[in-house]
This record gives structure tokens, C-alpha cells and sequence, in this order.
């Protein structure tokens, strides 16, 4: 009963997202269904708690569950409308080799997620007394985090972290009636689920050739660190729902790179707004968006869609800091971002050279995908007409210089033991980006891409968007 | 097929095959190593971290033995010695116990003065109970009741000198 319930609050999440998806861009479907399941999927999560933390402030209990619930249904039902509106006739479905291959990989990985996740991993020390100690709380209190909570001077469990995956876990506790650590495990195989079809809507888009996205989905699931210990699918960390997210931003900014339309604009937006949401180190996936869209915005001055990208995350970014400010907490790890307080610590860049040269080059956690990664990149980049190799490069290789220099700004006493600690789970958020990276690589290798993805004149680089595009 | 494109392919077949053949081993290697054999259970974590104090359902054991304390009670912690296991068992009350409030000493062998206080604002409130986990309350200390072999719990009522709860 417990898992049947469990699977109703996540499915209604879906469903919502589903909604979003379908009234921000409804050619979505049309154009890649695994992309639409996907970042349905990951948009549900992110409208369940944001719901959860807004409408927390005025209702709680029951009623807060039920509205939230009726806004996914009726989230659904408009974007139902609006896509009828644009539906033109669609293509007689066919099983090929290459999907029903698919569809057993995504299968058999989706299966092994959960059996790790609920037998062989429990939360996770941060999974327990960081993101699930508020999810506890909150329950407690009626289904909202008590405002005294952030301002009460006693803190328990960072306050100042984000509330995208407790509030989630918190949707699940309130569809059970009771606390549930191995049910809000199913969270994780959630997130698996829809990053494995996110890359396998991205993977065909770039290359428009299903058998790259089996490469993409196989290199998926053969990185340790997704599968067992901290930050990984089947911990309590919030790491991995941040790669999620990450990933789903990626691929409507991939999509926008691609095609420049509003709709993909608007669902890039969406995506970045939960970055924030989701854990402070979002801001660094915020800011790597930001890097991604920009050469073709400022090419095509198109800040219509400037704004549509920027502004939710941004805003939610802002909302956040300014609750986190207003209720006098200290956010604890990290000195103030100046110029001084970087020269005083860039005493400390050989030791994290060394640190970050060692784990992209532990091979039980990560195989060989980061060197695999510079070499696809440094590929991608000689094949610049026929690949877009800017956005892949931005997301999955600029964080690994970005990531090591937050440490030099780091509070701790014992700086390496923060950097020991952190460093690792950071690496989680952009290997999803470095995948699509390599199996695109592996793709034009093996002459498996179409070479249809850039359209535009100048290759990989922005070009204008075409005349007759209207969503 | 001209040579480059077959050089090409050779070399997106090693890149893959060294992919899966690394990152495979590694996976194997990861899951062969977990030793872990959980069961579905509500509490499962808690319990996970709780087990030091040395019953099973020890989530359910501590929450009841928090039950006769209101929201706005002050209950203070006291443990042998600062280490990690010592400091999860703690955080982890600390969540359980939420609202109410739990400062904790942490003792030190050496000496009293070096034992580390967590929630030392709370030093001058009054304590409403005094929780001792792995360590053995004092004669001193009045109508102590043992909740699991590590675990003890004792009424207060009072403004104590926190360490004079160590041994």
C-alpha cells in the first residue's frame, strides 16, 4: 500500500509537470517524447515543491495537499487544451530494433536503481540529518516548515539549504499519512527515470539517431558515483537531483541553441528556476546556463527570451537569499564572495589542482569519463560546423574549474577537509552533461550522427532564428 | 569506407569498449563491496544511525521516551566523548527531538572545562531533562530510567553547570 501511495503522489507530480510542459511548449511532445516524459518528470518535482513552499505560507494540512494536487490536474487539462489546439496529425508509432533495445536498457537500469536504492543504500548521513531532517519537521508541523523554523535562533539541519527535495519528500509523506524513509527513496529512481530519457531526447536530437542515445543511456549507467554512496541515485542527497535538473536545463538550452523558439526559452526558464531550488551550489548550474544562452541572445538580441531564461532562476535565486538574509542565518560554509578574501586563500590552488586532478582520475567512482570527457570536447570542438559542441562543453567542463575555485573561498578551518568531503558529490552535478558530451563524441566517431542538429550558418556557432519558426 | 573514417570507427569503438569495460569493473566491484541488507522499514535511516544506542527500533524508542516532554522543553545531552558517531547519534535527537530544544556536552576525559558544548546559549536555561547516551548517569543524578542499554533518561528542574553531568 505504502508503495502504491507512494507512486500516486509521484505520479501526480508528473502529471503536473506534464501541464507545464505542454502549456510552455506544446510541440514538445510532438517533437521528442522522451525529452517532454522527462523534463515532465523533472518540472512535476519542482512545481510540487515550490507549491508546497509558497502556498505553506497561507494553508497547510490536507487542504495544501488537495490544492496542490487539483493545480497538477488542472495544469494538465489547460496544457491539454493549448496542445490540441496546435495538434497536427501525428506519425503511426512503430517499434524499431534500436527502441525496443532502448527501451529493455532503460528498463533493466530503472529496475537495479530502485533495488539499490531501497536495499542496499539507506539515506546517507547529509541524506538524513540535512534534506530528510526538514521533510521530518515539516511533517510535523502539519505539512509546512514553521516559520520560526528559519527564525527562531536554533538551528537544525542547515536552514539556509534549499527545500526542492525535502518538500518533494514531503509530498510523499503526506500522500502516506505517515514518515517513510524507504518510500522517499522511489525519489531517486524518479530522477534516474527521467535523466535517462532526457539524454535520450537530447542524444537524438543532436545527432537525429536513436543509437546514439543508447550510447548515452549504457555510459549512464556504468558511472559508479551515480549508483552507490554519497550524492548518488540511491542516497538522500540532493547532488543528484541537482544533475537532473542541470540536465534538463541543458537540454531545452541545447534546444533553444539549436532552434532559438520561445518555447524552448520558456522551458530552459522553467528548468534554471529550480537550480536555486534545488541546492546552493545550483548557482554555479545557473551560471553555466547563463554562459550557454548568451552568445545566441546577444546574437539575436532577443531578450524576450533573454527574460524567459533568466529571470525565473535568477528570481528564485534572490527570493531565496533575501528569506535566508531577512531571518538572520549565517550560511556557514563559505567566507564572503570578494577580490580580497580570493587573494588571501590563492595560497590554496596547488592543493586543489592536486585534490580535483585525483578524483576526476578515481576511476572507481567516475571510470574513465572525465578523461574521456576533455578528449570528446577537444573533438567536438574540431567538428564545430556539424556539432554543438559549446553548449556540451560549457556544462560538462567548465564546473570542473568553477567547482575547485568556490574553495577558495571556503570557511573551514581545515579548508582540505572541506574540499575532501564536498569536492567529489560537486562532480555529480556536471557528468551528466559530460556523458551526452562523450556520447556524442563516441557518435560522430563511429559515423552514427546525422549531422542535422545545427542548422545554422556558422556551424556550432548562434545563428538567427528561422522566419518561419512560431512557437 | 576511406581509411580515416575506418581509423575513426576503430577509435569510437576502443573509446566505448573502454567506457563500459572500466566504468562496468568499477560498477561490479562498487556493489559487490556493499555488504548492506535493508528492509523496508518507515525508520529505516534513523534506525540506521540510532543503532548505537543498542535496540532495534531505537527511533521508536527514542520518540517515545521524548512523548511526556512538551515542544517547549529544554532537554540537554550528554555523551562520553566528542567523536563522529557520538556527534550523528546527537544531530540525529537533535531532528527527533525538534522543537524541543536539546543542547548537548560532549565530555572530555582530560578534563572538564575541555568538553565541547553544542547550543552553549542555552547554557543559563532551565532543564527540563537530561538525556545520557553511552555513558552511566551519576547517584547524584535523581529518578533516572534506562530506555536501551545505551541510553538513559532523568528528570530536571533546574539551571545546572552542565559539566558536572561528566564522569
Amino acid at each position: 500500500m505504502e508503495f502504491f501511495l507512494s507512486l500516486i503522489a509521484l505520479l501526480i507530480a508528473f502529471v503536473g509537470g506534464a501541464g507545464t510542459v505542454l502549456l510552455l511548449a506544446p510541440s514538445r511532445w510532438r517533437e521528442s517524447p522522451c525529452g517532454f516524459a522527462g523534463a515532465a518528470l523533472v518540472l512535476g518535482a519542482g512545481l510540487i515543491s515550490l507549491l508546497s513552499f509558497c502556498l505553506g505560507f497561507m494553508i497547510q494540512g490536507v487542504l495544501l495537499r488537495w490544492i496542490i494536487t487539483a493545480v497538477c490536474m488542472a495544469l494538465f487539462a489547460l496544457g491539454r487544451v493549448r496542445y490540441m489546439k496546435q495538434a497536427c496529425k501525428a506519425e503511426r508509432f512503430r517499434a524499431s530494433a534500436v527502441q525496443v533495445l532502448l527501451g529493455i536498457l532503460v528498463f533493466a537500469q530503472l529496475w537495479f536503481v530502485t533495488w539499490l536504492s531501497l536495499y542496499k543504500s539507506w539515506l546517507g548521513w547529509d541524506g538524513l540529518v540535512v534534506w530528510e531532517a526538514k521533510a521530518t519537521i515539516a511533517f510535523q508541523y502539519n505539512g509546512v516548515l514553521p516559520l520560526q523554523y528559519f527564525t527562531g535562533g536554533y538551528e537544525v539541519a542547515h536552514v539556509t539549504y534549499p527545500l526542492f527535495l525535502p518538500l518533494l519528500q514531503l509530498w510523499i509523506y503526506e500522500w502516506l499519512g505517515h514518515i517513510d524513509q524507504s518510500m522517499i527513496k522511489l525519489i531517486g529512481p524518479y530522477l534516474y527515470l527521467a535523466a535517462v530519457l532526457l539524454l535520450i531526447g537530447s542524444a537524438k536530437r543532436i545527432a537525429n539517431n536513436l543509437s546514439n542515445a543508447i550510447i548515452a543511456v549504457l555510459l549512464f549507467g556504468l558511472v559508479p558515483a551515480y549508483m552507490l554512496g554519497e550524492g548518488s541515485v540511491s542516497s538522500g542527497y540532493a547532488d543528484f537531483p541537482l544533475a537532473v535538473v542541470w540536465l534538463c536545463a541543458l537540454a531545452h538550452s541545447l534546444e533553444y541553441f539549436k532552434t532559438g523558439t520561445l518555447s524552448a526559452a520558456r522551458l530552459t526558464g522553467a528548468s534554471a528556476m529550480l537550480l536555486p531550488f534545488v541546492k546552493n551550489d545550483g548557482v554555479i548550474a545557473l551560471l553555466c546556463i547563463t554562459v550557454t544562452i548568451m552568445p545566441r541572445v546577444i546574437h539575436e538580441r532577443n531578450w524576450k527570451a533573454a527574460a524567459w531564461m533568466m529571470i525565473p532562476g535568477f528570481g528564485v535565486l534572490f527570493g531565496w537569499h533575501m528569506l535566508i538574509k531577512f531571518s538572520h542565518l549565517n550560511e556557514g560554509d563559505l567566507v564572503p564572495v570578494t577580490v580580497a578574501n580570493l587573494l588571501a586563500h590563492l595560497n590554496r590552488t596547488g592543493t586543489l589542482f592536486r585534490f580535483t586532478t585525483q578524483e576526476l582520475l578515481t576511476w572507481d567512482h567516475w571510470g574513465i569519463l572525465w578523461p574521456a570527457a576533455i578528449v570528446a570536447g577537444a573533438l567536438l570542438m574540431t567538428r564545430a560546423r556539424t556539432v554543438p559542441w559549446y553548449p556540451l562543453v560549457v556544462n560538462g567542463l567548465l564546473p570542473l574549474l568553477l567547482y575547485p575555485c568556490v574553495f577558495f573561498f571556503s570557511a573551514w578551518v581545515q579548508f582540505q577537509a572541506h574540499v575532501g568531503v564536498t569536492l567529489p558529490r560537486l562532480f555529480i552535478h556536471n557528468a551528466p552533461a559530460a556523458i551526452l558530451l562523450v556520447s556524442v563524441a563516441c557518435g560522430t566517431l563511429l559515423g552514427l550522427d546525422r549531422n542535422e542538429f545545427v542548422a545554422n550558418k556558422g556551424g556550432g556557432t548562434p545563428g538567427r532564428r528561422p522566419r518561419n519558426q512560431v512557437c | 569506407m576511406s581509411i580515416r573514417k575506418a581509423i575513426a570507427r576503430a577509435l569510437g569503438f576502443s573509446l566505448l569498449a573502454a567506457l563500459v569495460w572500466v566504468g562496468g569493473g568499477a560498477l561490479i566491484t562498487a556493489v559487490r563491496r556493499d555488504t548492506l541488507k535493508l528492509q523496508l522499514d518507515p525508520d529505516v535511516s534513523s534506525d540506521f544511525v540510532l543503532a548505537a544506542v543498542g535496540v532495534s527500533h531505537s527511533t521508536k524508542a527514542f520518540n517515545e521516551m521524548l512523548r511526556p516532554w512538551g515542544e517547549d522543553k529544554v532537554l540537554l545531552v550528554i555523551a562520553p566523548t566528542v567523536s563522529m558517531q557520538v556527534k550523528q547519534v546527537y544531530y540525529e535527537f537533535l531532528v527527533l527531538g525538534y522543537p524541543r530544544r536539546l543542547p548537548a556536552i560532549m565530555c572530555d576525559s582530560r578534563s572538564k572545562e575541555a568538553s565541547t558544548l553544542f547550543h552553549p546559549e542555552l547554557a543559563s536555561s532551565n532543564i527540563d531533562a537530561l538525556i545520557f547516551f553511552d555513558i552511566v548517569p551519576s547517584r547524584s543524578v535523581k529518578g533516572a530510567r534506562q530506555v536501551a542499554p545505551k541510553l538513559y533518561v532523568a528528570p530536571q528542574e533546574e539551571v545546572p553547570t552542565w559539566s558536572s553531568f561528566c564522569p
